[in-house]
C-alpha cells in the first residue's frame, strides 16, 4: 500500500476499475445516508420541530449545552455501554458456538440450522412480546421452570438491577443466529486441505480450533465484532416494548431517548444533537476497537 | 317588439343564472383530499369508506373525495410519522384524521385550523361535551369526533354475588374506599381483587388514572402546560398514587397482572375501556358494568374520554374550506356516529346517536351513555401531553418497583419541566 | 473431518442439537401451535408449558381463514416480495463489487473512502428518516417501488461484510486469470462470485427478512393500498381493541412461512466451500 501511495497521481487501468466498482454504491450512500447525515448534523444547532418546519431558527450550541445537563440522557449513555459490554461478548461466543456446533455434515442438518436461526426470523417486536409474557414475575414460563427447580422467584423486568439483565439475555439469544450464518460463511472459506493436513499430523481437535479454525476466521470475526458492537449500541425496540425504559430509567438508551424526543415530542433539533453526541461517541469507540483488533491480528 | 326583446334576454339571462354554476359544477366538482388512520382490512375502516363514497354520492357535481387508508401499528406509529413527513415537505391533505390527544400539538403548529366558523351553536351541542373539550385549543375549535371512548369498573357477577357485594350505579359512583374494601373481600389466592393493568407503560395510565385526579378538583399541569410543579407532585396525584401502590402492595390488584386475568375469572374487576364487551365475548363469563370510581365522598365524579377526530388542514385552500367543513360534518354525523358503533362498538360522540342505539339506553353499556354525557373530562389539551402521559406511566413503574410515592413525583416535575423546556 | 462418527457420539451430538434446538425455537412453536387456538385457550394456557402443546377446534384452520377473510395478505406478500427480490438482486451486485474493490483493487482515496462508509454505518436508522424522506419526496418518487428499492441497495454493513470475506480468499486465485489478460470484471464475476456463494446466499437472506418485516419507512413512502407491504397488510391486527390473538398468530404463521422456504432453499450454497474448487496455496 505504501508503494500505490508513492507512486504519481497518474490514474492507472486498475484505479480507474476501482473507482467504477464503488461507484454505484457510493452514490446510492451519498444521496440516502450521508447527505441526510449532514442534515441531522445541521438540525443539531437549531430549533426543528418536526410540526414547525418554516419556524427553523439557529441556535448555535444550546442543545449541546441542554445535553450536559439532561440526566436521563446521561443515565441512558450509561445504560447502552452497559448493554454493549454485557452483550457483545455472549453473543459471539453463542454466534461461533452455534457455528461450530452446525457446521458438520449430519442427517437434517439443515433443520438444525433453521432452527437455531428461528429467533432471528421473527420481528424484534413480536419476540419482545413473548418474551415479556415468559419474564412475568407471578405467572411466567420462567418464574415456574426455575421454581420447579427451587431458584427464585425473579421479578425479571420489573426489578431495576435486573431488567437490563434480562434484556441482554433476550437480545443474545434472539441475535446469535445471525452471527451464526456469518461465521459459517466464514467457516466454508476455511480451505478444507488445511485440516486434512493437519489429520495427517495427527493434531487434536482443539488443536486445530486454535491454529486452523480461529486464524482462518480473522477476517470474518472483524466484521461480526464490529457488527455486534454497532447493532447492540442501536438497542431500542426491545425497552421500548418491554420496559418503557424503565423501571427507573434502568433501560432507557440512547436510540430510545432520540426516538422518543425527536419522533414523540417532535423536537428534532435536540434530538439531532443526541443522535450526533451518539454517532460521534460510537465512531471514537470502534476506531480505538480497530486499533486493538488490528494490532492483536498483527501479532 | 323591444319589449319581447327583453323578456327573452331576461328570460335567457335567468336561465344562465340558473343553469350556469350547476353546469359548472357538474363538470368540474371541488376535488378533495382526505387521510384516515385505518384501512379498509378492519370495520372501522371500511365504514370510513363507505362514508366517502356515500358523501360523493349525496353532493355529485359539487364536492368530490379522494380517501387515503393509511396503515399504523397499535400506537399509531407510521400514520403519525406520515402526516409528520406530510407536514414538513407540504403535502397534507384537506383533511385528515388526528387523535385527540394531539389536536393541541398541530393546533400550536398551524397544520389544523379552526372550524367554529362552519358549525352552529345547536349543532354543536349534540355533540359531547368532552368532543367539544378535546378539539378546543386555545378558545377555538379544532376538530370533531366520529366516536368516543370511556373507562369503567368490569365485575364478575358471579363472585360479587358469592360475597355478598352490591354493584355501585352509574350515578353514584364509589369511592376509592369502597372499591378497595370489595377488592379485599373477593381477592383469594388465586384470584386478584381487581386487575387495573398496573403493567401499562403507554399513554394507558394516564388514560385510565387521570379522572381520580380530576374527581378531586386538581389537574396535572398549569393551564398553559408550561410546569407540573405544585400539580403533578400536588396532593391530589399523591392521593391517588399512594392508593395505587397500597393496592399493590395488599395484593388485591397485581403489579403485573396476567393478560385477560379478569376474562378468565383471575380477577373479580377489570378497570378497563370501553372496547372491553368485544373481547369479554370470547370468554364465557358473567359480567357488569359500574362506573369509574370517585377519590372519596367529597369529590365530584370524572370520568375518561377521547378518540380519533375529523379535522380541516392549513393546506386546506380557501375555495375548498366550505366543502371540507361539509365533510367533517358528513363524517360526523349522527348516521355515522352511530353506525361507527355497530362496526368497532366505540361509543358515539353524540347525544342523538346515543339515543338512536338502544344498548345505551340499558345495562351494561348505560354506565358510558351516562359517563360521556355527564362526567367525562377531556385529557390536558396541551402541546405537552406526550410528555407528561411519558412521565405519567413512568411514575407508575417507578413507584411500583420501590420508589417512594413522593420521591418518583418531584423526580416527574423536574422531568417534565426540563423536555417541556426544550426548543 | 470426513471420519466417521461413532454411533454413542452421533446419538449424542443429536440430543444436544435437539435440546438447543428446542431453546431456540420456542416462539415459532407457540406461535404456530397457538395460531391453531382461540384467545381463551391461548391465555389459559400461557402461564405453563402447555402454552406449547398442539390444541385443535373442530375447525382446525378457523384462524387462518378469519384472517384471509379480512386481510390481502397474498397480494401484499407479492408486493413485498416484488420490490424486496428487486433489493436482493441489484443489492447484492452492488455491494460485492464495491467490497471486492475495497478489498483487492488500488485506487486513490480508498482506505478515506471506505473509513467514511464504515462511519455511516453506526448512523441510526431513525435519525436519518425523515431527511430520507424528504429527499424521496423530491425526486418524485412517492408512492413508488423505488421509494421502497433505492435508499435499501447500498449497505455499508454488507460493503464491510463482502470485503472481509474476499479479503479471506487465496490472491493465487486470480493471479491466474490476471496472467492470461482477464478483466477484473470477468474475474470478478466468473472467478470470485462462484467462490463466494455461502456469503451471498447469507447476505441474501439476511436483507429478505430485514425488509420483509420492515413497516414505518413503507407506510410513510406508499399510500397506494393497492401497493401495500406485507407488515402494513398485517398490522391491521394489532391496530384495533380488543386484539384477536389467535388471528394475530395465524397472520404472523402466513407471513414466517415464507421466509422459512427462503432459508432453506438457499441451504445447497452452504455446502460448496472453497475447499471444493481445488484451490492450492
Amino acid at each position: 500500500m505504501s508503494t500505490a501511495a508513492k507512486r504519481k497521481k497518474k490514474m492507472t487501468k486498475e484505479n480507474w476499475t476501482g473507482l467504477a466498482f464503488i461507484a454505484p454504491a457510493v452514490l446510492l450512500l451519498f444521496v440516502f445516508l450521508f447527505i441526510p447525515f449532514l442534515l441531522t448534523v445541521g438540525y443539531s444547532f437549531t430549533n426543528y420541530n418536526i410540526l414547525k418546519p418554516d419556524k427553523m431558527q439557529f441556535v448555535g450550541v444550546a442543545n449541546f449545552l441542554r445535553l450536559t445537563k439532561d440526566t436521563v440522557f446521561l443515565k441512558s449513555i450509561i445504560n447502552t455501554f452497559v448493554f454493549v459490554i454485557l452483550v457483545v461478548p455472549l453473543q459471539v461466543c453463542l454466534g461461533l458456538g452455534l457455528a461450530l456446533l452446525i457446521n458438520r455434515k449430519l442427517k437434517g442438518i439443515s433443520i438444525y440450522r433453521l432452527a437455531f436461526f428461528a429467533p432471528t426470523v421473527l420481528s424484534l417486536v413480536v419476540v419482545s412480546i413473548l418474551w415479556t409474557y415468559i419474564y412475568n414475575p407471578n405467572n411466567g414460563l420462567l418464574n415456574s421452570l426455575l421454581g420447579s427447580l427451587g431458584i427464585g422467584p425473579f421479578k425479571f423486568l420489573n426489578d431495576p438491577s435486573t431488567a437490563m439483565v434480562c434484556i441482554v439475555i433476550l437480545s443474545a439469544w434472539q441475535g446469535c443466529g445471525f452471527q451464526m450464518m456469518i461465521f459459517l460463511s466464514g467457516l466454508q472459506d476455511i480451505p478444507a486441505y488445511l485440516y486434512e493436513a493437519a489429520a495427517v499430523d495427527g493434531a487434536r481437535k482443539w488443536h486445530q480450533f486454535w491454529h486452523i479454525t480461529i486464524p482462518g476466521l480473522k477476517n470474518i470475526s472483524v466484521f461480526v465484532s464490529l457488527n455486534i458492537v454497532v447493532s447492540a449500541f442501536q438497542l431500542i425496540i426491545q425497552p421500548m416494548m418491554m420496559t418503557g425504559g424503565g423501571p427507573q430509567n434502568s433501560t432507557m438508551t440512547i436510540v430510545y431517548e432520540i426516538y422518543q424526543t425527536g419522533f414523540k415530542y417532535n423536537k428534532m433539533g435536540y434530538g439531532s444533537a443526541m443522535a450526533l453526541i451518539f454517532t460521534l461517541l460510537v465512531l471514537i469507540l470502534t476506531l480505538i476497537q480497530n486499533k486493538i483488533t488490528s494490532k492483536s491480528n498483527e501479532d | 317588439m323591444k319589449k319581447r326583446m327583453m323578456s327573452i334576454m331576461m328570460t335567457l339571462t335567468m336561465a344562465a343564472t340558473l343553469t350556469m354554476p350547476a353546469a359548472v359544477s357538474a363538470a368540474e366538482p371541488v376535488e378533495l383530499t382526505m387521510w384516515v388512520h385505518e384501512t379498509d382490512a378492519s370495520e372501522e375502516g371500511k365504514l370510513y369508506a363507505a362514508l366517502a363514497e356515500e358523501f360523493n354520492t349525496q353532493y355529485e357535481g359539487q364536492y368530490h373525495v379522494t380517501l387515503s387508508q393509511i396503515a399504523r401499528s397499535g400506537d399509531a406509529g407510521g400514520y403519525d410519522d406520515k402526516i409528520n413527513a406530510a407536514i414538513s415537505n407540504g403535502g397534507l391533505p384537506d383533511v385528515f384524521t388526528v387523535d385527540g390527544v394531539t389536536v393541541a400539538q398541530y393546533a400550536d403548529a398551524e397544520a389544523i385550523v379552526p372550524i367554529n366558523e362552519y358549525f352552529t351553536e345547536e349543532e354543536l351541542a349534540d355533540f359531547n361535551p368532552s368532543i367539544i373539550q378535546q378539539g378546543t385549543y386555545e378558545d377555538q375549535l379544532y376538530t370533531l369526533g366520529i366516536m368516543d371512548s370511556s373507562v369503567g369498573l368490569y365485575y364478575n357477577k358471579d363472585m360479587f354475588e358469592a360475597a355478598g357485594i352490591t354493584p355501585a350505579t352509574a350515578e353514584d359512583p364509589w369511592t376509592l374506599a369502597e372499591l378497595q374494601d370489595a377488592a379485599a373481600k373477593l381477592t383469594t389466592d388465586d384470584c386478584f381483587g381487581i386487575n387495573m393493568h398496573l403493567d401499562a407503560k403507554d399513554e394507558s395510565v394516564i388514560y385510565f388514572f387521570l379522572p381520580l385526579i380530576y374527581s378531586q378538583g386538581a389537574n396535572v399541569i398549569d393551564e398553559d402546560g408550561e410546569t407540573a410543579d405544585g400539580f403533578l407532585n400536588g396532593d391530589a396525584v399523591k392521593n391517588v398514587f399512594n392508593w395505587i401502590k397500597e393496592m399493590a402492595d395488599n395484593g388485591y390488584a397485581s403489579a403485573t397482572p396476567a393478560e385477560n386475568s379478569f376474562e378468565l375469572g383471575n380477577a373479580a374487576m377489570d378497570l378497563t375501556g370501553s372496547w372491553e364487551p368485544g373481547n369479554l365475548a370470547k370468554f364465557d363469563i358473567n359480567w357488569g358494568l359500574m362506573p369509574m370510581p370517585v377519590y372519596d365522598e367529597n369529590s365530584t365524579p370524572a370520568s375518561a374520554c377521547g378518540s380519533w377526530t375529523f379535522a380541516m388542514s392549513s393546506n386546506c385552500t380557501d375555495e375548498k374550506k366550505e366543502g371540507a367543513a361539509e365533510l367533517l360534518r358528513f363524517m360526523t354525523s349522527t348516521d355515522a356516529s352511530a353506525r361507527m358503533y355497530q362496526a368497532n362498538a366505540m361509543p358515539p360522540s353524540r347525544a342523538t346517536a346515543f339515543d338512536s342505539i338502544e344498548a345505551f339506553g340499558e345495562e351494561p353499556l348505560s354506565v358510558f351513555s351516562y359517563q360521556l354525557q355527564n362526567t367525562a373530562q377531556a385529557r390536558p389539551v396541551s402541546i405537552n401531553y406526550a410528555i407528561l402521559s411519558n412521565q405519567f406511566a413512568t411514575t407508575l413503574q417507578n413507584i411500583l418497583t420501590g420508589m417512594d410515592v413522593e420521591e418518583a413525583l418531584e423526580q416527574a416535575v423536574e422531568q417534565y419541566n426540563f423536555q417541556a423546556d426544550i426548543y | 473431518m470426513e471420519r466417521k462418527m461413532s454411533l454413542s457420539k452421533k446419538i449424542i451430538t443429536y440430543i444436544t442439537m435437539t435440546v438447543i434446538a428446542l431453546v431456540f425455537m420456542f416462539p415459532l412453536i407457540w406461535m404456530v401451535v397457538s395460531s391453531f387456538k382461540d384467545d381463551v385457550m391461548i391465555f389459559t394456557d400461557i402461564t405453563s408449558l402447555k402454552a406449547f402443546v398442539p390444541a385443535f377446534k373442530s375447525d382446525v384452520f378457523f384462524n387462518y381463514k378469519e384472517v384471509a377473510g379480512r386481510l390481502p395478505l397474498f397480494r401484499a406478500m407479492g408486493n413485498s416480495f416484488t420490490y424486496i427480490i428487486a433489493i436482493i438482486a441489484l443489492g447484492l451486485v452492488i455491494n460485492s463489487m464495491a467490497g471486492y474493490a475495497f478489498a483487492r483493487i488500488k485506487f486513490p482515496m480508498k482506505n478515506l473512502i471506505f473509513s467514511v462508509i464504515l462511519a455511516v454505518m453506526i448512523i441510526p436508522a431513525q435519525t436519518v428518516m425523515l431527511p430520507q424522506f424528504s429527499i424521496i419526496y423530491k425526486l418524485g418518487l412517492s408512492n413508488s417501488y423505488l421509494a421502497l428499492i433505492l435508499p435499501a441497495l447500498a449497505s455499508p454493513m454488507y460493503i464491510f461484510l463482502f470485503r472481509q470475506n474476499f479479503m479471506g480468499i487465496p490472491e493465487s486465485i486470480e493471479e491466474a486469470a490476471k496472467l492470461d489478460g482477464a478483466s477484473a470484471l470477468r474475474t470478478f464475476f466468473q472467478l470470485i462470485v462462484p467462490l463466494a456463494k455461502p456469503v451471498y446466499a447469507t447476505v441474501g437472506i439476511l436483507v429478505f427478512i430485514a425488509y420483509w418485516n420492515d413497516f414505518v419507512w413503507p407506510v410513510m413512502v406508499i399510500s397506494d393500498t393497492s401497493k401495500q407491504t406485507i407488515q402494513m397488510a398485517l398490522s391491521a391486527l394489532f391496530s384495533i381493541q380488543p386484539v384477536n390473538y389467535g388471528n394475530v398468530m395465524a397472520g404472523l404463521t402466513m407471513v414466517t412461512i415464507p421466509i422459512l422456504i427462503i432459508f432453506l432453499s438457499l441451504q445447497k450454497y452452504y455446502v460448496a466451500g472453497i475447499a471444493s474448487t481445488g484451490a492450492k496455496n
